[in-house]
């Protein structure tokens, strides 16, 4: 039998990939996807700074697309793009058809990738009757220029077969800025046209706002589902007893973040330093030392064990 | 969701498709698998999908089952598994599906000559390749634009050619079958010779939409009937007396020539002789004695001729003659007449076959009993060197002398009881040969007699020719018992002789010491 300390281990807040929130950021960005297909646009770039959540953004929405006239479910296939020593072409069809799971055959020409996947894609808009799909491209900024063509060419081939492909590029904002100004050169205004003129910016927590909508989802969200206590009930169950909420927290958490915002000059707070202040907070520092005993000090340190500090020093 | 193992193709996938049509949809949707779509999935399904494998044993099945089961999540894979056929071929095809990646089950039956979707008849070879529908076997080697896997997948999406017209004249084509399965609420009546009379339509029957129209009293429109061959069905009524075994004295058994025999044998050579003049252009001649004419009309119109005398010549035989090819069809099938030889039974209980009643099945088994010795005989001179396997593809081959439709055609009987003492026997009166797509080749003149102009005096003493034959082995005949076991041993002679010309035609190329006893009983 499991100790309550072992169980305790259990909770989601430990497990980085269970912890997912919906946020203002992640509202957005829905919004915007959402808009992009309704609107017909094809293509387009999400960009964002290092660890600030677009992929648990995306992890979150894939799934939540339906068609305009039916609502029927639009199909979202999540490509990540892996670095490899040579960016061709042929690499990168070979990385997506395994990314669709196809297994059979070793060597495989370009051209039979292509047309394989070409179907996979053909199967997956015919789940909708507008015979829309998804392509989400995470990490592109990986990839070549020359290596978007992949997609230009599916895309091409699907509209001959009554098929929609949308591509949205998802990838970091620095690391992209080489590829993207690539696009602008005359020789890849096709691809510029197709992927790189609608451009979104996705980013963290901007204001103080933003924080308390977030951690009000410490306060509601719960463990286990439905019937369990919530996560801030979890662990501090007598304050929560007595009306104690992190959300009442936002002001004291949004000065300490502050002073280092306005140090290091960061645009917005991203999601792993949030979840990163948060957690030993709520898990660790509250329930040992009360949260009477809640200052300044204690979200600081938090603040330093989420790692925000050294990773943009090093970064600037 | 679980991984898949390939594409199944849904853009291209139709209702009321084949499974055929199915399996060359996956080939089409995994271009870079294809070649080793069976072998390499197999496994994978195994592994992935257990309940797949275990449902079916072949390769092919579980792969469609598959594809089935990713298209339609909630299927019960046992179940779907055992209802799950795949014919190895598509038999017939529309050329214009065939290029948008559509095949339906009922293609394949005889009664509908003409595409529903498009109006156009229904081929046994691909036009572009002018050979036969490529099979499950060969479809990932075929690269053909209209049979194989080199489609125009553009043209194959494009709207307007499965539209709500389409499926509607399918679906109507597939109430048809529906209905006319089972829907004769007739009773399994078995003949004295133990031959089954019917008492369902099979939808691959050619009576099928006869039945339909006919039994069912709902009349098939017309914008479908110029697609159907609706063949006409006559019924005869009789009256159900139950049979005395009394009446059986031996002597009817040897008393063979009854007055009503040698009419119809005669009005069939007629309809025969009619038949080849409407095929060949009127300039047919038939070799009546010879025997030793390359023209399968002449070779099946002797073997024909000699069978139908010989079975009335032969009181040691049973009620019925049969003989069976390797391919199971009836070579050659006539109901015995006779007073008192012929009855119906039912649940044990046995009632007389009147005369009326005998007289419809023996003109109708005469007739196909020349079209399937002529069919017989095409297929020992398509095949000279005659092999258990050559034949078995014959029966898929095109006939060049009768059409394509020749190996599906019978002439099929259902008995109705109307009251206790009334029955009715319904039986088809179309012609045994389709008249859509004939495709005939002239057949040689020299050492033919001609039946064209033939006059019933001269008719009658061919037929007499023969008949004093017939005398030579009643002649022969001694005490009952005795004339079993010589007549026996006497007709297995005379077949050994009637069938060695065809052989001899066919370059002698058959074994003809090993032909009737294992050739032909298989």
């Amino acid at each position: 039998m499991k100790t309550i300390l072992e169980d305790r281990f259990e909770h989601p807040i430990f497990k980085p990939l269970w912890l997912q929130f919906t946020t203002p950021s992640v509202k957005q960005l829905h919004q915007k996807l959402k808009q992009w297909i309704y609107c017909g646009i094809t293509g387009g770039v999400i960009v964002g700074d290092a660890r600030i959540g677009k992929t648990t953004a995306i992890e979150i929405l894939h799934n939540r697309y339906t068609t305009r006239s039916k609502g029927q479910r639009i199909h979202c296939h999540r490509f990540v793009v892996p670095k490899r020593d040579t960016p061709t072409i042929a690499n990168c069809l070979r990385a997506l058809y395994f990314s669709a799971e196809f297994t059979l055959g070793k060597t495989k020409k370009a051209d039979e990738m292509s047309e394989q996947l070409v179907h996979y894609f053909l199967d997956l808009a015919c789940e909708n009757d507008d015979k829309v799909v998804l392509l989400i491209v995470d990490e592109f900024h990986r990839l070549s220029i020359n290596q978007i063509e992949v997609f230009a060419e599916l895309h091409d081939k699907l509209r001959l077969l009554n098929a929609s492909l949308h591509v949205y590029l998802m990838g970091n904002a620095n690391e992209a800025e080489k590829l993207i100004g690539a696009s602008e050169r005359t020789e890849y205004a096709h691809l510029r046209g197709r992927f790189f003129n609608q451009k979104y910016y996705f980013s963290g927590i901007q204001n103080i706002n933003d924080l308390k909508q977030c951690l009000r989802m410490y306060d509601v969200t719960r463990y286990p589902e439905e019937t369990g206590p919530t996560y801030t009930e979890y662990f501090l169950p007598a304050d929560f007893k007595k009306g104690w909420r992190l959300e009442q927290q936002a002001k004291l958490i949004w000065e300490c973040y502050s002073t280092h915002r306005n140090e290091l000059s960061i645009n917005s707070w991203g999601m792993k330093y949030f979840v990163g202040t948060v957690s030993p907070l709520l898990t660790d520092y509250l329930p040992q030392y009360s949260t009477a005993q809640l200052s300044r000090n204690m979200v600081e340190k938090c603040i330093e064990v989420s790692g925000l500090i050294p990773d943009y020093v090093r970064a600037t | 969701m679980p991984p898949r193992v390939i594409n199944i193709g849904r853009a291209f996938s139709c209702p009321l498709e084949s499974n055929y049509n199915v399996y060359r949809r996956l080939l089409i949707a995994n271009p870079s698998i294809s070649k080793t779509l069976l072998e390499r999935s197999a496994p994978i399904i195994k592994t992935l999908y257990p309940d797949i494998y275990k449902a079916v044993d072949n390769r092919i099945k579980q792969v469609i089952l598959y594809a089935y089961s990713i298209q339609y999540p909630d299927i019960n894979i046992d179940r779907f598994a055992s209802r799950l056929t795949i014919s190895p071929k598509c038999y017939r095809q529309c050329s214009a599906c065939a290029k948008m990646l559509f095949h339906s089950p009922i293609y394949d039956y005889v009664w509908l000559t003409h595409c529903p979707i498009h109006n156009i008849p229904l081929e046994l070879l691909c036009p572009e390749c002018g050979i036969e529908w490529p099979s499950t076997q060969l479809l990932p080697r075929t690269q053909c634009a209209t049979c194989g896997l080199g489609i125009n997948q553009q043209d194959a999406l494009k709207d307007g050619a499965f539209n709500d017209t389409a499926h509607k004249a399918l679906n109507y084509l597939y109430e048809v079958l529906n209905t006319s399965n089972n829907c004769i609420d007739s009773e399994n009546y078995v003949m004295s010779n133990g031959r089954a009379l019917r008492n369902c339509v099979s939808p691959t029957s050619l009576f099928a939409p006869a039945i339909f129209e006919n039994l069912q009293q709902r009349k098939i429109g017309s914008v479908y009937r110029r697609n159907l061959v609706v063949a006409k069905m006559k019924t005869h009524e009789f009256k159900l007396s139950p049979f005395d075994q009394n009446q059986i004295t031996g002597k009817e058994i040897v008393d063979i020539t009854f007055p009503w025999v040698r009419p119809i044998q005669i009005s069939i050579i007629r309809k025969i002789a009619k038949a080849i003049r409407s095929l060949t252009g009127n300039t047919h001649f038939i070799d009546g004695g010879s025997g030793y004419s390359d023209c399968p009309y002449c070779i099946a119109f002797n073997y024909w001729w000699c069978l139908v005398t010989t079975v009335y010549s032969d009181s040691g035989l049973d009620s019925s003659y049969s003989q069976r090819t390797i391919l199971s069809r009836p070579l050659f099938e006539v109901a015995r007449p006779g007073p008192v030889t012929q009855y119906l039974s039912k649940d044990g209980v046995i009632y007389n076959l009147p005369t009326g009643a005998q007289k419809i099945i023996y003109e109708k088994d005469l007739e196909m009993s020349y079209y399937a010795l002529f069919k017989f005989a095409v297929d020992c001179l398509n095949y000279p060197g005659g092999n258990h396997f050559q034949l078995r593809k014959s029966a898929i081959i095109p006939y060049p002398y009768l059409g394509k439709n020749v190996s599906n055609l019978s002439f099929d009987f259902w008995v109705l009881k109307k009251s206790r003492s009334r029955a009715l026997l319904i039986y088809s009166d179309e012609p045994i040969i389709c008249r859509e797509n004939m495709a005939f080749v002239k057949a040689p003149k020299t050492k033919c007699m001609t039946l064209s102009g033939i006059k019933a005096a001269e008719l009658k003493k061919y037929i007499d020719n023969v008949y004093f034959y017939e005398e030579q082995i009643s002649a022969m005949s001694e005490p009952h018992r005795e004339r079993t076991v010589n007549l026996g041993k006497k007709i297995s002679d005379i077949q050994k002789g009637f069938y060695t010309p065809i052989i001899s035609h066919a370059r002698k190329v058959v074994d003809t010491e090993n032909f009737d006893s294992t050739f032909y009983t298989g």
